[in-house]
């Protein structure tokens, strides 16, 4: 049986590199017994449902004010920098974890803006974790190693669009494979429908995208017929049938060819999906959420999930966002109605997975550019690397606080300028709990995470599992 | 009465009775474009010197089933127009002028002759002077015609060139010098005035030859005598290039010439016979016809091609010097504009590429800030404005700005310059964004480093990349300036992250990596030097820095930014190698220019910038030889001077890589962008807004509209990235980028063909009495809808420039065809034909791509 674990490893190592199994001629016989000993394998342990969903905030939510210095010092510490962009104390809910910080955070607290509220609940109610300083690391890195530029850094640091990539796919931009998408490729033959596999309701994403699985594209309506497809067509009864010819003939060009496929992807799916959501709960948004766009990717989330069943989805990766982050300017204006939504929305999805009965099976975490400078800029804060995020679900050990958090202040070695934060634990760890709990095995961790050998541990504990 | 001289030699018949013109219900196909006077596109310019030619026949394309024929020998010009008398019988009139300038002047010539069917030699005529006429050119393709005849002056304007033929093979007539017997014989173009000679005149054919079929007006008489006209429509004999077979036609009844408001109807179209011509070479043929009605019975005449005695005459060629195809010009101006006009499509034809371009930079500038300010005036000064004028004046100046060119490339610009009004800025600033695109659009034509420092000193920009009322540092309380222009002004307008060579290629180090251009301690410093930048105003005040002040300046939404001293940073600058030294005195318009400067002549610049204004008007994957090309323009016009945009524009557009036709399976070209999907349909079909402000809004939403909204990205890096490559794709298995696939998904395709469905059934726009406001005029593809090949072609040519391939147009034409055209609606049913056409076509990814 160890032998046919590494095995296993090996045809999956195979199977991602050989994108759609386009070919694997010469390695055929071996790789093709292996695979149909991964879908063996799977389907005997598929009997359970777990979903995975990002949140993420476009444009680099400014954490400082998002998880903010509570106990005296570093209150202090934290006004003093921060001074006209500095939340006051009046606006601050305090966060009593279940377990007091200890070693280098040792007596520190935390609170959360009022505009968060709805988030401090579920934190309450001990299914919010907060991961403290979480940022893009290839290895670890310390401050002198970073100055001294000693150790592989992230490429394109500080860059929105890089980072973002980054953050969702461990390459700046141009990469093709996130780790979802990644994930999506090891969990896929646990699904009847491949095409639910990864899903964003928010456009193009390279997180959701793997080597083999396809991100689907919905909207926040939901899925899109294409209406000329079928019935009668401006007065011929046929052309219909002609119009999905057209429409999904691939012509002499990979761009004609990619484009037919897409559509094809879209008829698909939209048949498959509009039958099953006709029958799915409507999960009403809340009014605080009537206009907010990331609620309503959430309420199209939530419908799929309550459509597992019909869809046949055992594993599935969903991604939503939000923008307007990029508080350079007017940050106290902008910044707390965004986080509103934010609190809002992640309230309503969770307290949806409860009256679904589904909470412990469905986990959504939140991923943003970077973080921002500490520092003032006037009346906004510029481009940081580390952040502060948060887990929200019911397998997760909440009311706590995981990794780090920095020293409150400037010219420390947990920040590299204006109180941009050095990450104390990376973006590949934090994924890495995720995907284990979601299912990724040990041994296929690093075909989701490249770096995650680098660290010393890939699981920070914050899941059941 | 005096007959007409030379051209109108086409007198002096004989004349007799037969019987009355028999209608023959038989309706061919093409039927409806048979009684459209099928005509050509020839003309030249109206401002050049030379002399003019309009040879061809001219229509009203509202007003199918009259027309105008012209031919010329220098200024020369003998027009045939084929009408109705009052009672809606055919009716010629001959009009014999000599251009000048742009009109031509004459009288008016009908007649009596020899009934057609016993003309065999000279028809007699007796010509009566019927009236005066005068055809008049008011533009490019397009002439008008006054006339008083009986009592009656009218003017029939937007007489257009119709093209009946595939438009590659319109026949191009210029004036040469050919004399003597037999000069025009090795000619295999028949466009011209035939008739029977001197000895047998009073009767001719108009021809007009385009590619594989001829149209003529027959110009004879009635059994009564009276001057009327028949039309011919043949093709070419594939086994004989100068044999030509096809159906007599005739019309009855028309509409009386002087009440003509719309087409003639259908059911007056009947066919009456067939004919053959059989050229023997380019001046001498024979005319063969069998007429049952007319109990003619396999008739032949000779003819020739008229010539004016020892002048020069016009030659017609299917080919000219710097001529190029429609098909090419189409494709051409589906990158150089928001898609092609038919028009459009003429006038590059004729112009050729270079010449077209010159024309477009010499055009004035179609504004935006104009028709919002004056929209803005008439609403109650306190109400919310918002972006409603901006947002129709965007979609009127892309559809109908005569500017084309630079509205393209201004609509370009604002996807590498953005400032998006999904932002703040909508609610407050009704006039900023529309002056901001006007600027873009002067820039357009202008010089890199006038667009950077307008760009950069623009409040619109400032307040949508946070350096307006950027402060400098404060060593008490730890505030910095605001990093956010300083970082995007090098990684998105100018330079971007790596060292590049001139061919886009990255430069790499030693160790064979990547040389980054600038290190966040660049952005800190070059972040000091946009400090002190805010509104314009009367005085500098920190009020004013601020956004308060008094007085408040009402312009100063559209005006530059200005340098407030107190605010700007006089400490130490290193950036990019330039070193600004500690002042005591703020120097803040002097170091943004050394800050642009440097930045203008960093030479990533051409590469980086230009790169993508291919990638935005040509294709998403330039070789790298294009890309070097275009640099090298960018840093050198030719006259040393760097920077010059029209030289970029002409580089890209006129490269070879450019306008190499593609070839099955070739990757040159890119996905074309929802929004100029809309823009080229109002383009094509010439979408008119009734209100006349085009009231369209945005169009974001993927799931119902398209996606994207000009000048409503999400963020400063666009609707997608220059560098996106579509995951798990054969585009990006090839390592091909694709920007526009980025917002291409699952949901986005859907949306769009519901939205075109829409759009193209029953226009867009607001809605008022149950009618959108932007309405396409489909009336020249109507007149083709009775023949599904010829509508899905001229389609074709204006959409994808002929791209489809031939199995894709099969099953379009098949489709058109099952939408039978009934008695009880036929208008609709035509209307519904042409509405497929067009919604398949644009439907196709041989359209979605743009190669």
């Amino acid at each position: 049986m160890k032998n046919f674990n590494k095995e296993t490893s090996q045809s999956r190592r195979a199977f991602l590199r050989t994108a759609s199994s386009l070919s694997i001629a010469g390695t055929a016989g071996p790789f093709a017994l292996n695979l149909a000993g991964i879908g063996a394998a799977a389907a005997q342990t598929a009997g359970d449902y777990r979903a995975l969903v990002c949140l993420f905030m476009y444009g680099a939510n400014d954490h400082n004010n998002t998880v903010i210095p509570y106990d005296p010092a570093s209150y202090a510490a934290y006004t003093g920098v921060r001074a006209n962009i500095a939340r006051t104390m009046a606006d601050l809910l305090p966060l009593t974890p279940t377990t007091a910080l200890t070693g280098p955070n040792a007596g520190r607290q935390f609170a959360l803006p009022k505009e968060m509220s709805a988030l401090k609940t579920i934190w309450d109610g001990g299914k919010m974790a907060i991961m403290a300083n979480v940022g893009p690391l290839i290895v670890p890195t310390t401050k002198a190693q970073y100055t001294n530029l000693s150790v592989p850094l992230p490429p394109k640091l500080f860059s929105h669009n890089d980072q973002q990539s980054v953050w969702q796919a461990s390459a700046p931009e141009g990469a093709k494979i996130g780790w979802g998408g990644r994930m999506g490729d090891l969990m896929v033959s646990q699904n009847a429908n491949s095409v639910f596999t990864c899903n964003s309701i928010s456009g193009s994403a390279v997180f959701v995208s793997g080597q083999a699985t396809v991100a689907y594209q919905l909207g926040t309506s939901g899925p899109t017929a294409i209406s000329s497809i079928t019935g009668s067509l401006f007065g011929s009864s046929t052309a219909s049938g002609t119009m999905t010819t057209l429409i999904t003939s691939g012509g002499n060009n990979v761009f004609t060819q990619d484009l037919a496929e897409t559509t094809q992807r879209s008829i698909d799916a939209n048949a498959k999906l509009s039958a099953a959501l006709a029958t799915a709960p409507d999960f009403p948004l809340p009014a605080e959420l009537a206009t907010s766009s990331v609620g309503a990717q959430l309420r199209v989330v939530a419908r799929m999930i309550a459509s597992r069943s019909q869809l046949g989805a055992k594993r599935q990766v969903f991604f939503v966002s939000l923008g307007g982050f990029d508080t350079h300017d007017d940050q106290l204006t902008t910044q707390p109605g965004l986080q509103a939504q934010i609190a809002n929305a992640l309230a309503y999805f969770y307290n949806t997975t409860v009256a679904m009965g589904i909470a412990d099976q469905v986990t959504a975490f939140t991923g943003s550019d970077f973080g921002r400078t500490l520092t003032s800029n006037g009346d906004g804060s510029d481009h940081g690397w580390g952040s502060h995020h948060f887990v929200v679900g019911g397998a997760v050990l909440g009311q706590r606080y995981y990794g780090t958090f920095p020293v409150m202040g400037l010219n420390n070695n947990d920040e590299v300028g204006s109180g941009r934060l050095l990450p104390t634990t990376s973006v590949d760890q934090f994924a890495a709990t995720l995907a284990r709990w979601f299912g990724v095995s040990a041994s296929d961790m690093s075909l989701v995470l490249p770096n995650i050998g680098n660290f010393s541990t890939s699981n920070l504990g914050f899941m059941n599992s | 009465m005096a007959t007409t001289t030379n051209a109108c030699d086409i007198a002096r018949s004989t004349a007799s009775n037969s019987a009355p013109f028999e209608k023959i219900r038989t309706l061919m196909r093409k039927a409806a474009a048979l009684c459209a006077f099928v005509l050509l596109a020839m003309t030249a310019l109206p401002a050049q010197a030379q002399a003019q030619d309009y040879v061809g026949f001219w229509w009203k394309p509202t007003e199918s089933g009259w027309g105008l024929t012209i031919q010329q020998q220098g200024n020369s010009t003998f027009g045939v127009w084929f009408t109705y008398d009052a009672q809606g019988a055919a009716i010629w009139h001959t009009l014999t002028c000599t251009f000048s300038g742009s009109t031509c002047a004459g009288d008016l010539y009908t007649g009596t002759g020899t009934p057609l069917a016993q003309i065999t030699g000279s028809a007699n005529l007796v010509a009566i002077k019927s009236g005066t006429g005068t055809i008049t050119v008011t533009g490019t393709n397009r002439l008008s015609l006054a006339y008083t005849v009986g009592g009656v002056t009218q003017t029939k304007t937007n007489l257009e060139p119709q093209n009946f033929g595939t438009a590659d093979q319109v026949p191009f007539c210029s004036l040469q010098s050919l004399t003597g017997a037999g000069a025009r014989a090795a000619l295999t173009n028949y466009t011209d005035h035939w008739w029977g000679g001197a000895a047998a005149s009073g009767w001719g054919v108009q021809i007009s030859h385009q590619g594989n079929q001829v149209f003529a007006g027959w110009y004879s008489y009635n059994p009564q005598g009276k001057a009327s006209w028949l039309t011919l429509q043949g093709t070419q004999d594939p086994n004989n290039a100068r044999r030509f077979t096809g159906s007599v036609y005739q019309v009855n009844p028309g509409i009386p010439f002087s009440t003509i408001n719309g087409p003639v109807a259908q059911s007056s179209i009947t066919t009456v016979g067939t004919f053959e011509f059989n050229f023997a070479d380019g001046e001498n043929g024979t005319f063969t016809y069998t007429l049952p009605g007319f109990s003619v019975v396999n008739r032949s005449l000779a003819i020739q091609r008229f010539a004016i005695a020892g002048g020069a005459v016009n030659v017609c060629s299917v080919s000219k010097a710097n001529a190029v195809s429609a098909n090419d010009a189409s494709r051409f101006l589906s990158q150089a504009t928001f898609g092609p006009r038919m028009s459009d499509i003429d006038a590059v034809s004729q112009s050729g590429y270079s010449a077209w371009i010159d024309g477009q930079f010499a055009k004035a500038q179609t504004l935006h800030l104009p028709p919002v300010t004056a929209y803005l005036n008439t609403l109650p000064i306190d109400s919310q404005k918002g972006q409603t004028a901006f947002q129709w004046s965007i979609w009127k100046n892309f559809a109908t700005g005569d500017d084309a060119l630079r509205q393209r490339v201004a609509f370009a610009l604002s996807e590498i310059y953005v400032v998006s009004l999904n932002s703040n800025i909508a609610f407050s600033y009704p006039r900023g964004p529309a002056n901001y695109l006007d600027m873009l659009g002067t820039n357009a034509f202008g010089n890199f480093r006038t667009l950077l420092e307008n760009v950069t000193y623009s409040p619109m920009m400032g307040l949508y990349l946070s350096h307006l009322k950027n402060q400098k540092e404060n060593a008490a309380t730890g505030a910095t300036p605001d990093e956010n222009y300083a970082r995007e002004v090098m990684q998105l307008l100018t330079i971007g992250l790596y060292e590049l060579n001139q061919d886009g290629s990255l430069k790499l180090d030693a160790q064979g990596k990547p040389i980054d251009t600038y290190n966040n301690a660049d952005v800190s410093a070059l972040a000091k030097v946009f400090t002190g930048l805010s509104w314009a105003g009367p005085d500098t005040s920190n009020n004013r820095f601020g956004g308060g002040g008094s007085p408040v300046d009402a312009n100063k939404e559209i005006k530059p930014m200005q340098a407030y001293s107190q605010y700007h940073s006089t400490s130490l600058k290193q950036f990019l190698g330039v070193t600004i030294p500690a002042t005591t005195v703020a120097n803040t318009n002097g170091e943004v220019g050394i800050a642009l400067d440097r930045l203008f002549n960093h030479p990533n610049v051409g590469p980086f910038i230009g790169k993508q204004l291919i990638q935005r008007l040509v294709s998403s994957n330039p070789s790298p030889a294009y890309v070097s090309r275009v640099a090298g323009v960018f840093n050198n016009n030719g006259s040393g001077v760097r920077g010059d945009m029209k030289a970029v524009i002409r580089a890209i557009l006129l490269d070879p890589e450019a306008r190499a036709t593609p070839t099955a399976g070739a990757t040159t070209g890119k996905v074309r962008e929802p929004i100029v999907r809309l823009v080229h349909w109002m383009r094509a079909f010439n979408a008119r807004s009734a209100d006349g402000k085009f009231l369209l809004g945005t169009t974001s939403d993927p799931a119902t509209q398209l996606a994207q909204s000009p000048m409503y990205s999400p963020s400063v890096f666009n609707f997608f990235r220059p560098g996106y490559i579509p995951p798990n794709s054969r585009v990006g298995g090839q390592g091909l980028a694709s920007p526009e696939m980025q917002i291409t998904n699952e949901t986005s395709i859907a949306g769009y063909l519901n939205y075109m469905r829409g759009v193209i059934n029953a226009g867009v726009g607001t809605r008022t009495g149950g009618v959108n406001d932007i309405q396409a005029d489909y009336t020249a593809e109507l007149a083709l809808s009775t023949n599904p090949g010829a509508l899905v072609d001229r389609v074709n040519l204006l959409l994808t420039g002929g791209n489809l391939s031939p199995g894709t147009r099969t099953l379009i034409v098949n489709a058109v065809s099952t939408i039978n055209i009934g008695t009880s609606n036929p208008n609709a049913d035509m209307r519904n034909r042409v509405n497929l056409a067009i919604l398949m076509t644009m439907a196709t990814p041989e359209y979605l791509f743009q190669n």
